[in-house]
């Protein structure tokens, strides 16, 4: 059975959403008072604002426990609000108890959606706010101002067309937000009192025009009841209502020679078109579009294809191109509204760095150079992930401790620079520490330890010693902490680049630093992609990465091997030629009229030999079935598949997999 | 011992033996399909499907011509198990378990449960959650 009741489920939505945007709010507050070491008056107003908030919203969702603490939260804040204004050098604790709420909201937020929820034991933290109140706060308690807005003198109402009965405006508090879903709300509590019922504005539940309105004029309503004192004290007991203004009492018939209907004010008007450029939108709805829109692509590929099979070429040159049309421009559309910011992720990322910063004794400042670049949410998302583990790593395992620093001639305390760039279609995220670097010596030694090494030592890169430490439950540390040291951390980075078809790369020096770059591409629905034959086999590579195409006769003159590794000149330089027939176990001649297609990924390079060059396509790939394990990709260079227009499936080719198999092994040759 | 369930089973006639299939596992199944081929798959894998709009790997129940598809879902996997002859559905009732203390792995591959005889003939209950596990485990290895 569910904690929260009818009512308030269908206020669980709203809530969360409000509620996370709150403690947003809050944690950058908190981050930016730490920093400066002081709590500026509009710091203490803004706190005061947020707990009050979640107070009364919790309350009304019968959280009552979650309530109690905003509120004594709230009030040590009201208390700074009114004796203090602002506070110069606060103390840690008041950081780490705001912190500690702020972490418990957000972990009870996750799990509210759960049909199971139950709120989870708080004592611990309320004793510390208790605690904080007795030694650090006044001992007469305050009570909360406030601030009542100037009386104002009741109005004429119009809005309800000369029509009898009690007509009052409600007033809600000022900052209260959601205006609507309060008026909405107390209109459900004193519904079932009145006989006759009527709000303006009329539409509550659904138009969020009706909140600026409301937050501005406040909501009329006019009602018909023979339990009229009940209704009026329902009304001044409702959540977030500051007064009740009667304004007019039964029978009174309206003089009607005023307009009945408002003219619109300036104001409102503004309001309304700054409201209606902007819309919720619940992430399912965009990812059941996204889905939708790589459905109509696929099926326009085989309508395509039956209607060149059929010879209905005006057919297809005519309506079917138009259709095309809309649905790339349809699908445009899409992938931008799933557009967010990678900045978004940065104040996570630096209250990841504070408190582990804080737990290890270490200083790090966070370098931030990611501008306003864009990419899809899912990506976003993903990468967030990846980078705390990344961060984490960097202060745990990079950077020294203020002492050690300073006695290595570095600054006492260390930098982490995040970066962020784009390239057509990709994503790149870089992090970089000036710590003390990958041990290669260290890591070659737990490797031999564990008996992961697959050739002599002597002969290892340090690229590829260096993805040594990505094995799952590869440490170098003797200890485990709370951050790390149980060889998970990169693992998990490492599977998620798989995941959304990326790669990372790690640099390092002994001493000076490390840097981890996680290339990803900026959306995950359609991909332009030029499409080719191999014997049977269909395969795909991004668009993006194809440079050239070159008839294989005139190539075969310019191929040698070298260190058994095949390879051809190609713009001054050898370059690995893959044969993609030997990749595919197809023991056969390179046929006549093959084709060489020249490749460069992010990192590598090279040519790829293919029967026959197909289309160029904007295709939708997706993820290879979970049948064939998470090891597939990289033994074979195959990310994932597509369906083509004639039913067919394509094998989706990760260049860069692919090309460094063929330097690892040299398995593709002539 | 006699089995005394209702339960119903998919038996499928294979080319030295048969096999049967709890139809709680079973999707859909389809005669004459399109199987697309797909390279690096590895043994016993003959190529994917696309069913309704999912790319699905298909794999052989024998290695001989296959052209109807059985589609399993089992857990968060979806496949298809290719068979050469038209499947029928027998009742549990109808068979009798044979006591087996050497579960039978048909070349490695699939797992079985239970063996049954009906009319003479033995029939193998696939175990399709094992299967797959072994199956993933076995990608795990090859690749």
């Amino acid at each position: 059975m569910s904690y929260f009741d009818e009512d308030a489920r269908e206020m669980l939505e709203v809530y969360l959403l409000e509620t996370r945007q709150l403690t947003e709010q809050l944690n950058n507050c908190l981050m930016e008072a730490e920093k400066n070491n002081r709590f500026a008056e509009e710091d203490i107003h803004g706190i005061f604002r947020v707990m009050h908030t979640i107070k009364s919203s919790s309350a009304m969702m019968g959280l009552t426990q979650l309530s109690a603490l905003a509120h004594k939260l709230e009030d040590i804040f009201a208390y700074y609000r009114e004796e203090i204004g602002t506070i110069e050098n606060p103390e840690q604790e008041i950081f780490d108890l705001m912190f500690l709420v702020s972490d418990h909201i957000t972990a009870e937020m996750e799990r509210m959606e759960a049909e199971e929820y139950v709120p989870s034991d708080i004592k611990r933290i309320e004793k510390q706010a208790e605690e904080y109140w007795e030694q650090f706060c006044c001992d007469e308690q305050k009570k909360e101002q406030i601030v009542e807005p100037q009386q104002e003198d009741p109005q004429k109402c119009d809005y309800f067309d000369g029509k009898s009965g009690t007509i009052v405006n409600v007033i809600f508090e000022q900052g209260c937000r959601l205006e609507n879903v309060r008026a909405f709300m107390l209109i459900r509590q004193i519904r079932g009192l009145c006989s006759d019922l009527e709000t303006y504005p009329p539409d509550l539940e659904h138009s969020s025009e009706s909140s600026a309105f409301i937050g501005e004029e406040g909501l009329y309503i006019c009602f018909t009841s023979d339990q009229k004192t009940e209704v009026l004290e329902l009304m001044e007991k409702g959540l977030f209502v500051n007064r009740v203004i009667l304004i007019a009492d039964e029978e009174e018939p309206e003089e009607s020679t005023e307009e009945l209907i408002p003219q619109e004010s300036q104001t409102k008007k503004q309001q309304e078109t700054r409201e209606t450029e902007f819309l919720d939108v619940k992430a399912e709805k965009l990812d059941k579009m996204q889905n939708l829109s790589c459905e109509m692509v696929i099926q326009m590929l085989v309508l395509e294809e039956a209607l060149r099979k059929n010879g209905l070429e005006d057919i297809r040159e005519g309506t079917a191109r138009q259709i095309n049309l809309l649905i790339s421009e349809m699908e445009r559309t899409v992938m931008e509204m799933r557009m967010r910011p990678v900045n978004r992720i940065v104040p996570k990322l630096r209250r990841i760095l504070r408190d582990i910063c804080r737990d290890e004794g270490k200083e790090a400042e966070l370098v931030i150079n990611c501008g306003d670049i864009e990419a899809d949410k899912s990506i976003v998302e993903c990468c967030s992930e990846a980078l705390m583990h990344l961060i984490r790593n960097a202060v745990d395992h990079g950077i020294e401790s203020g002492q050690v620093r300073q006695d290595l001639g570095k600054e006492k305390k260390g930098k982490i620079v995040f970066q962020v760039e784009s390239t057509v279609g990709e994503l790149l995220l870089t992090l970089s520490d000036d710590g003390c670097g990958l041990d290669e010596e260290k890591i070659l030694n737990k490797a031999r330890e564990r008996e992961l090494l697959v050739k002599p030592e002597a002969e290892y890169t340090s690229q590829e010693i260096y993805e040594l430490i990505l094995k799952p439950g590869f440490t170098t540390n003797e200890t485990v902490n709370a951050y790390s040291g149980r060889g998970v951390g990169l693992d998990v980075v490492n599977n998620i680049m798989e995941e959304i078809g990326g790669h990372l790369y790690i640099e390092s020096q002994a001493g000076v630093g490390s840097k981890f770059t996680m290339v990803a591409p900026l959306t995950l629905s359609t991909i332009e992609s030029a499409c080719f034959r191999v014997g049977a086999y269909h395969f795909s590579v991004p668009a993006r990465y194809v440079f050239n195409f070159m008839e294989y006769e005139e190539k075969q003159k310019q191929i040698r091997q070298i260190d058994g590794h095949s390879y051809v000149l190609y713009d001054g330089k050898m370059v690995p030629l893959i044969n993609l027939r030997k990749v595919c176990g197809l023991e056969e001649e390179v046929p006549e009229h093959s084709i060489v297609i020249y490749v460069r990924g992010t990192r590598r390079e090279g040519c790829l030999v293919a029967d026959a060059m197909q289309e160029q396509k904007r295709i939708v790939v997706r993820p290879l079935p979970t049948l064939l394990g998470s090891s597939f990709r990289k033994a074979t260079g195959i990310s994932g598949c597509s369906i083509m227009g004639d039913g067919n499936i394509c094998a989706a080719l990760d260049l860069e997999t692919v090309i460094g198999n063929f330097e690892k092994e040299g398995a593709h040759e002539f | 011992m006699n089995s005394k369930s209702s339960r119903e089973l998919l038996c499928i006639t294979g080319s030295e033996k048969n096999y049967a299939l709890d139809l709680k596992w079973i999707a859909e199944i389809y005669a004459d399909v399109h199987i697309s081929p797909f390279p690096c798959l590895p043994p016993h894998y003959i190529g994917m499907y696309n069913y309704k709009g999912q790319i699905i790997p298909v794999i052989s129940l024998e290695e001989a011509d296959a052209r109807i598809l059985i589609i399993i879902r089992c857990n968060d996997c979806l496949f298809a198990m290719a068979v050469s002859k038209e499947p029928f559905i027998i009742d549990q009732k109808d068979v009798e378990e044979i006591d087996s203390l050497h579960p039978d792995t048909m070349s490695g591959l699939w797992a079985e449960q239970a063996l049954y005889q009906m009319e003479g003939t033995l029939v193998s209950l696939l175990d399709i959650q094992s299967s797959v596990e072994k199956m993933q485990s076995m990608n795990e290895k090859e690749f």
